[in-house]
């Protein structure tokens, strides 16, 4: 018994090997300022890299800056890198934190500094999202309190595995 | 188009001789299998031997102990040939009578017989010979006379009553002589008959005695020649049927060289006159098949892919992918030695706990014995295994799946020198079981599938792999 359970689990992992053990993993970018919605545009939106091993899902969640008329994800309006701790997914659900960001924010938004953001991150951000469609919609919370409602869609490209390169590339 | 025709005679001409030499290609003499021990691999003639009828009953007498006897003796002294598989009248009539229940040419038969008595009893005299006749006919043709003989003359007598009674004297006398040839013992009582009925019936009788002794009796060897009869008795290899006579015994012989009859005359000495028989009648019957005549020593290499796992591990059941490489020795007496290598490399587990995919070699010698059926042989082998693995590196931890070790991770994340397992490459040998089938497409080339599994009884590092088992799939040259 304690051999053949093991081949008939094989026989079935390999069948079902693109499962759903692996959803959620690769880039999802905050979907924002839709014509349509009254909600006003955040100054700040959100990228995240996963990774999902079974329950289990890690990355790093990068901040960047809105500019309003231009693609907000590039690296060069990007203001804050955390990394994700306690990640967990179950059913069709996603809940996670982040460790304190490698951040760059300034106290006074009118400087001359245009790339960084005029507000830091909270030290104690949260995410609870679950599945709609093919998007991930949920709740952004600081500490215990709501802070918005947000929304991600998911984009092709290479998922980032690190925060000290944040500035670095175009 | 003309110039292809040399070639094709040619190539009949080439098969044909091939053929020839096949044919007569017999590694033993028939006299050296016989006088030896069989080989294990050799398949007796099967002989089918049907009850046998006393002819001596025809007289009235009741039947020369010593001539009943005589049947049985020549039974025992064909069961001395140990290349014949005899089965006895009464093994015979039992496989019989479970086939004829099962027959639907039997059924017909019984409800023919059945009509044929019903317009017997109806005056229906015409009708009742026809129907009567069509019965036996088809019991002929399973030669059901020789198994229940007294039902079959029974029969007969009827018929021939139904001819008497509508004047056909001739025809009525050729029942009579038909029903008393079936079943010699076979009387009517003079009390209960009618006396024009027995007095027909005892001049067959005594018709048939006279005829009896000039020639040896082929009525029984004409009756089995009764068309139909080849397809029901398909599955009897050889068929002997015994007449018991007042001074000899009567054979005949139904083997795949035809219809033969061989009568022996007693001389007083029954156990020498039947063995005599018998060693005639031993002369006209096949040998019997080697089936290992065809068997000879070969060697092949083949090569293979492979599907395989270690059923235990830390991380649960990991698939490996490879090639795999044998070569195959294989003796005359169905020894067969093997070796294999493969080279695999491992696929990811569920949780992704490895980091990376393992290269597996393994090395497989084996011995065993296989057997052959037609193109198609299994064999079973056991051996030794020994196999090497390749760096394995393990973490339970996701950060640490995710990032690597040139990421900025905080160590409250993923520490990679605590969180990761690493074990260096090592050797694993243990025993090991192969079961083989090969499937010969050409004269050269074979197709082998196996399944093999092992189990580490030594490992160089406590890696906890364990139970690798493998399917394998490919093709193999015969190299000589």
């Amino acid at each position: 018994m304690r051999v053949i359970f093991p081949i008939i689990a094989c026989i079935g992992f390999t069948t079902i090997s693109c499962g759903s053990e692996r959803n959620y993993s690769g880039i999802w970018r905050e979907d924002f300022c839709l014509p349509d919605e009254s909600q006003a545009c955040p100054e700040t939106v959100y990228e995240l890299h996963l990774g999902r091993y079974g329950e289990d899902v890690t990355g790093v969640v990068v901040r960047y800056r809105n500019q309003p008329g231009l693609n907000s994800f590039q690296r060069s309006f990007s203001c804050g890198c955390s990394f994700i701790q306690a990640g967990l997914s179950r059913d069709e659900s996603v809940s996670f934190s982040t460790l304190k960001a490698h951040e760059s924010c300034v106290s006074d938004p009118s400087g001359p500094d245009t790339v960084q953001c005029s507000t830091c991150e909270c030290d104690d951000r949260r995410f609870v999202l679950s599945a709609d469609d093919d998007l991930l919609v949920g709740t952004l919370y600081c500490g215990s309190s709501v802070e918005r409602t947000v929304r991600f869609v998911q984009t092709q490209g290479r998922t980032r595995r690190q925060c000290a390169d944040l500035k670095d590339g175009p | 188009m003309t110039h292809r025709q040399p070639t094709m005679v040619l190539c009949i001409l080439s098969a044909m001789m091939g053929m020839c030499v096949y044919a007569h290609a017999k590694k033993q003499a028939d006299i050296d299998i016989l006088n030896g021990t069989l080989p294990d691999a050799f398949r007796r003639s099967t002989i089918t031997i049907f009850p046998a009828i006393d002819d001596r009953r025809l007289r009235g007498l009741p039947g020369d102990p010593s001539s009943i006897n005589s049947a049985r003796v020549l039974i025992e002294q064909l069961k001395r040939y140990q290349n014949l598989r005899v089965y006895g009248p009464n093994q015979t009539r039992k496989r019989l009578t479970i086939r004829l229940r099962k027959s639907a040419d039997f059924r017909k038969a019984q409800r023919l017989a059945r009509q044929g008595k019903k317009a017997f009893e109806d005056v229906r005299l015409a009708e009742s010979s026809r129907l009567i006749g069509q019965a036996i006919a088809q019991y002929s043709r399973l030669r059901y006379q020789l198994i229940n003989p007294t039902a079959v003359a029974k029969l007969l007598v009827m018929q021939g009553q139904a001819l008497l009674e509508d004047k056909k004297i001739l025809d009525a006398s050729h029942a009579f002589s038909r029903a008393l040839q079936i079943d010699p013992s076979y009387r009517l009582n003079r009390d209960l008959e009618h006396p024009k009925l027995f007095n027909a019936f005892e001049n067959a009788r005594i018709s048939l005695l006279r005829q009896h002794s000039k020639s040896l009796n082929m009525d029984l060897g004409q009756q089995l020649d009764t068309p139909g009869t080849k397809d029901f008795y398909r599955w009897v290899e050889n068929a002997i049927y015994i007449k018991v006579r007042k001074n000899g015994v009567d054979v005949i012989i139904d083997s795949p060289r035809g219809l033969q009859g061989e009568r022996q005359r007693l001389s007083g000495n029954i156990v020498d006159d039947m063995n005599r028989l018998a060693s005639r009648i031993f002369s006209t019957l096949p040998v019997g098949t080697s089936r290992s005549t065809d068997r000879k020593r070969a060697s092949t290499a083949d090569v293979s892919m492979s599907l395989g796992m270690h059923a235990v591990t830390p991380v649960g059941p990991l698939t490996n992918y490879g090639i795999n490489t044998t070569v195959r020795l294989l003796s005359a007496d169905g020894f067969l030695l093997k070796l294999g290598g493969t080279v695999a490399l491992s696929g990811r587990d569920y949780h992704e706990h490895l980091r990376q995919s393992i290269v597996l070699g393994q090395v497989n010698l084996n011995g065993g014995f296989q057997w052959l059926w037609q193109r198609i042989g299994f064999a079973i082998l056991v051996g030794v295994q020994v196999d090497r693995m390749g760096q394995i590196e393990i973490t339970t931890n996701p950060a640490c799946k995710y990032f690597s070790p040139t990421s900025d991770v905080p160590t409250t994340l993923c520490d990679y020198n605590l969180d990761m397992t690493r074990i260096d490459p090592s050797w694993s040998v243990g025993p090991n079981l192969a079961l083989e089938t090969q499937i010969k497409l050409f004269k050269r080339i074979s197709m082998f599938g196996r399944l093999q599994a092992a189990v580490y009884l030594y490992t160089s590092s406590d890696h906890e792999f364990n139970w690798p088992i493998s399917g394998l799939f490919g093709m193999g040259y015969h190299l000589n």
